[in-house]
C-alpha cells in the first residue's frame, strides 16, 4: 500500500512538473461585436417601414436584409493580428432576429485593439477547409444556402421600390459566388473610431454599423427600375459585391 | 499485477495529461472508438492526376464504410426512402434508368436524368452545369432540393443521432466523432472517391494487361471514334470536363438553359458538361434529359439530329456550313462496338460498393 501511494505522489509531481506550459499562456477575454444596420449614418432602418430615396430617385423600402459574416480577425495597436477561430467564425446577421446581431467572442487576447477584419460571405477558395461545412445547417435555417448550387447566399436584399411618377415594384438581391469563376467573396478591414481595450474579466464591445444604402448606390450605381432581381448575374452581382466592401463602419 | 496496471496507468496519465484539454481518454481500438486504417488509393497508370484534395479527407475504413451507409440510408431523405442510391443504382454505373428524368420524394419529377457516379475524385466540378466546384459540396444539391432529398442537414442529424448505429460508425470515422454536417459530407466523399472504374477491356488494352486485344471492329471504331468524338470526350476520362451545346433540340417542358443557369452569362446557355463515358453501354438513356433510349439514336443524332440552337459549338458545323458528324452506317456500328469495351463489371459488381 505504501508503495502504491509512494508511486502515486511521484507520478502526481510528474504531472505537475511535465505541465509547465500554463506560464506561457496568454490572458483572454471577451468581445461582443453588434451590427446595426441603418440606412445610413444618420438613418435609422425599420423593415417594412423605413422608406429611403436612393440616388436614382427610386424610394426603396427594405423587407429582408440578412448577409454573412465569415473570419473575423481583430488587430491589435502593436500590428498583432488575432485570428479567431475560422471554423467557429460564421455567422448570419439578420435584421429581422435580434439575436443575430449581437456576436460573442471568447478567448480574445487582452491588448489594445485598433481595426477590425471580416469576409462578407464564405471565402469558396478555400473550399471544404475550415469548417465551413458545418456552417451548413445555420445557413439552411436562415435560406442563406441554395438548393440548386452548392453554396452559401453572402447576401440577400429584398424589398419594393417606386420610381419617381412610378409604381411600386418589387425588387430582390441574392448575391454569392457561382462555379470557379464568380467569386463575390470581400474581405474588408475597417479602423476602429476608438481603441478597444480588452481587460481580463469585462467584456468589450464594437459596434458595426452597415449602410445598407450603398448596396445599391456606393462604387457602382445601380437602379432598381432596370434590374430589379440580381441572383445569377455575372455583370451586377460582382458590383454589388464591390459595394459590400463599403458598406460598413466600426465604432 | 493489481500495482503494474495502476503504473501503466499513471504512465499514460503523464504522457496524456499534456494536451490542451482538460483530459483525454486513453484510446482504445475497441468498437465505438476512432480507428484509422487508411484505405489505399492508387490512381491508375492510364488515368490524369487526381483533382480530389485526398489528404484533406483520407479514405479510411471506417469512414468509407460510414460512407456507403449513408449512400443508401433513406433517412437522408424527407421521407425516409430516397436514398442517394435510389438515384444511383449500381449495376447502371450508378445512374437511374427506370425514369428519363429522375424521380425524388413523393415522385417529384426532376428535370435532369442522374449521372453515372465513376471517377469522380478526378473531376473538378459537378453536375451537368458544374453547379458544385467540390465533391463534398455536391450533395447538399441533392438533399436539400425539394425535387429530390427534400431534407435539411438539421433534421438528418436529428435523425442520425437518435438511431442505434450511427454514433458508434461516426465516432468510429472521426477523431471528434461528431454527427454534423462536415463529417456526413466527408464520410460520402470518401465512399465516392474510391468508385474508380478503369478495369474495362479498353484499360487492359491501353496498359498491355493479360494480352487483352481488342477486335478488328473495336480497334477501327477507336480509330473513328478519335477522329470524331475525342475533341470533346477526350482522354482516358472521355471527357475534357469543359461545357458545350452538342445541339440538342430544346425541349420546351424544360428549356434547361444548362451553364447558363450557373455562370449567368447568355455565351453558356445551353451548354451542358460533356460527360465521361466510361460504363455507357449501362447508363441509359442518354444525355442531361434522358432523351436518347440508345446508342444507336445518341449516333443518329450526331449524323443528323444537331439543331443549330444558340452556341451550338462550332466544331460540329462542317466547312460547307451544315452541321453533324458525318458517318456511315457502318461507322456508327464500329463507334458503338468501340464504347461497349468501356464497359467495366469489375466496377458495377464490385461488392464494395454495393448496398449489401
Ligand atoms: C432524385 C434522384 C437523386 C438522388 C436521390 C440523388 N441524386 Fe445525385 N444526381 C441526380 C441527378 C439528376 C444528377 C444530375 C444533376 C444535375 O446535373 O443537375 C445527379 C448528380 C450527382 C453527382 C454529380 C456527378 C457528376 O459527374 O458530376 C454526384 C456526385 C451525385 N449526384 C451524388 C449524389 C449523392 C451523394 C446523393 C445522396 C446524398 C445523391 N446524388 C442523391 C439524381 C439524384
Ligand atoms: C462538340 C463536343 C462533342 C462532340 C464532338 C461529341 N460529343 Fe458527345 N456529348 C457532348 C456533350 C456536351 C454531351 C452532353 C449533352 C447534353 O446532355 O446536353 C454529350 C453526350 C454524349 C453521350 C451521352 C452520355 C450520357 O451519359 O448521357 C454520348 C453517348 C456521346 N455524347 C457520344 C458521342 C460520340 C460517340 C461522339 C462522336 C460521334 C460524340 N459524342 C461527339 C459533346 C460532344
Amino acid at each position: 500500500m505504501k508503495k502504491i501511494v509512494y508511486l502515486f505522489s511521484l507520478s502526481l509531481s510528474i504531472l505537475v512538473l511535465s505541465c509547465n506550459s500554463d506560464a506561457d499562456v496568454i490572458e483572454t477575454s471577451t468581445v461582443e461585436i453588434t451590427f446595426d444596420n441603418r440606412i445610413s449614418a444618420n438613418q435609422n432602418l425599420t423593415l417594412g417601414t423605413t422608406v429611403y430615396v436612393n440616388q436614382n430617385n427610386e424610394s426603396v423600402v427594405t423587407n429582408e436584409l440578412k448577409y454573412i459574416i465569415s473570419n473575423i480577425q481583430l488587430t491589435q495597436d502593436n500590428g498583432t493580428i488575432f485570428e479567431y477561430p475560422k471554423a467557429d467564425s460564421y455567422f448570419v446577421i439578420n435584421e429581422a432576429d435580434l439575436s443575430s446581431l449581437t456576436l460573442n467572442l471568447d478567448g480574445i487576447p487582452v491588448g489594445n485593439y485598433t481595426h477590425i477584419s471580416f469576409g462578407i460571405g464564405v471565402d469558396q477558395s478555400e473550399y471544404p477547409l475550415d469548417g465551413m461545412l458545418n456552417f451548413i445547417p445555420t445557413a439552411e435555417e436562415a435560406q442563406m444556402i441554395w438548393n440548386w448550387a452548392a453554396g452559401y447566399i453572402f447576401i440577400k436584399f429584398e424589398g419594393t421600390f417606386t420610381p419617381q411618377g412610378g409604381t411600386e415594384s418589387p425588387f430582390v438581391i441574392h448575391v454569392g459566388s457561382h462555379g470557379q469563376n464568380l467569386d463575390n467573396y470581400k474581405f474588408v478591414t475597417l479602423p476602429l473610431a476608438n481603441t478597444m481595450n480588452v481587460n481580463a474579466g469585462t467584456t468589450a464591445s464594437v459596434m458595426v454599423e452597415a449602410y445598407i444604402e450603398r448596396i445599391i448606390d456606393a462604387t457602382n450605381q445601380i437602379k432598381l427600375e432596370d434590374t430589379n432581381n440580381i441572383q445569377v448575374d455575372p455583370v451586377n452581382a460582382p458590383r454589388i459585391a464591390t459595394n459590400l466592401e463599403s458598406m460598413f463602419s466600426a465604432q | 499485477m493489481k500495482l503494474l496496471k495502476l503504473t501503466y496507468l499513471l504512465i499514460a496519465l503523464v504522457f496524456f495529461s499534456c494536451k490542451n484539454e482538460p483530459y483525454e481518454e486513453i484510446p482504445t481500438q475497441a468498437a465505438g472508438e476512432y480507428q484509422n486504417v487508411p484505405l489505399s488509393f492508387e490512381v491508375p497508370s492510364n488515368f490524369p492526376p487526381l483533382q480530389y484534395d485526398i489528404e484533406n479527407n483520407p479514405p479510411t475504413e471506417t469512414g468509407f464504410e460510414l460512407g456507403r451507409r449513408l449512400f443508401y440510408e433513406g433517412r437522408m431523405a424527407s421521407d425516409n426512402i430516397v436514398a442517394c442510391g435510389f438515384c444511383h443504382i449500381q449495376e447502371f454505373a450508378f445512374t437511374h434508368h427506370t425514369h428519363i428524368v429522375s424521380h425524388g420524394v413523393d415522385g417529384a419529377l426532376g428535370s435532369r436524368n442522374a449521372q453515372p457516379l465513376q471517377n469522380l475524385a478526378f473531376q473538378n466540378e459537378f453536375n451537368w452545369d458544374g453547379a458544385a466546384i467540390h465533391l463534398d459540396m455536391q450533395p447538399i444539391i441533392p438533399i436539400t432540393n425539394e425535387v429530390e432529398m427534400n431534407e435539411s442537414f438539421t433534421s438528418i442529424i436529428a435523425k442520425l443521432q437518435a438511431h442505434p448505429d450511427y454514433p458508434r460508425l461516426f465516432r468510429e470515422a472521426f477523431e471528434n466523432g461528431e454527427i454534423n454536417s462536415e463529417n456526413i459530407l466527408k464520410a460520402l466523399s470518401q465512399f465516392m472517391v474510391m468508385m474508380v472504374s478503369s478495369n474495362s477491356k479498353y484499360d487492359k488494352f491501353r496498359r498491355n494487361e493479360g494480352n487483352v486485344t481488342l477486335t478488328a471492329n473495336e480497334l477501327q471504331g477507336m480509330e473513328l471514334f478519335n477522329q470524331k468524338c475525342a475533341s470533346c470526350h477526350a482522354g482516358e476520362l472521355f471527357t475534357d470536363q469543359t461545357y458545350r451545346n452538342n445541339g440538342l433540340a430544346i425541349d420546351p417542358q424544360y428549356n434547361d438553359i444548362g451553364r447558363e443557369r450557373v455562370t449567368g452569362f447568355p455565351e453558356d446557355r445551353y451548354k451542358f458538361k460533356v460527360p465521361n463515358l466510361r460504363n455507357v453501354e449501362v447508363t441509359f438513356p442518354y444525355m442531361h434529359d434522358g432523351r436518347f433510349a440508345n446508342l444507336e439514336a445518341v449516333l443518329e443524332h450526331y449524323r443528323s439530329g444537331i439543331q443549330d440552337t444558340e452556341n451550338v459549338d462550332e466544331s460540329l458545323r462542317q466547312t460547307d456550313g451544315t452541321l453533324g458528324i458525318p458517318m456511315t452506317d457502318e461507322e456508327k456500328a464500329r463507334i458503338i462496338d468501340f464504347l461497349k469495351t468501356l464497359t467495366d463489371t469489375d466496377f458495377i459488381f464490385d461488392q464494395r460498393f454495393s448496398e449489401f
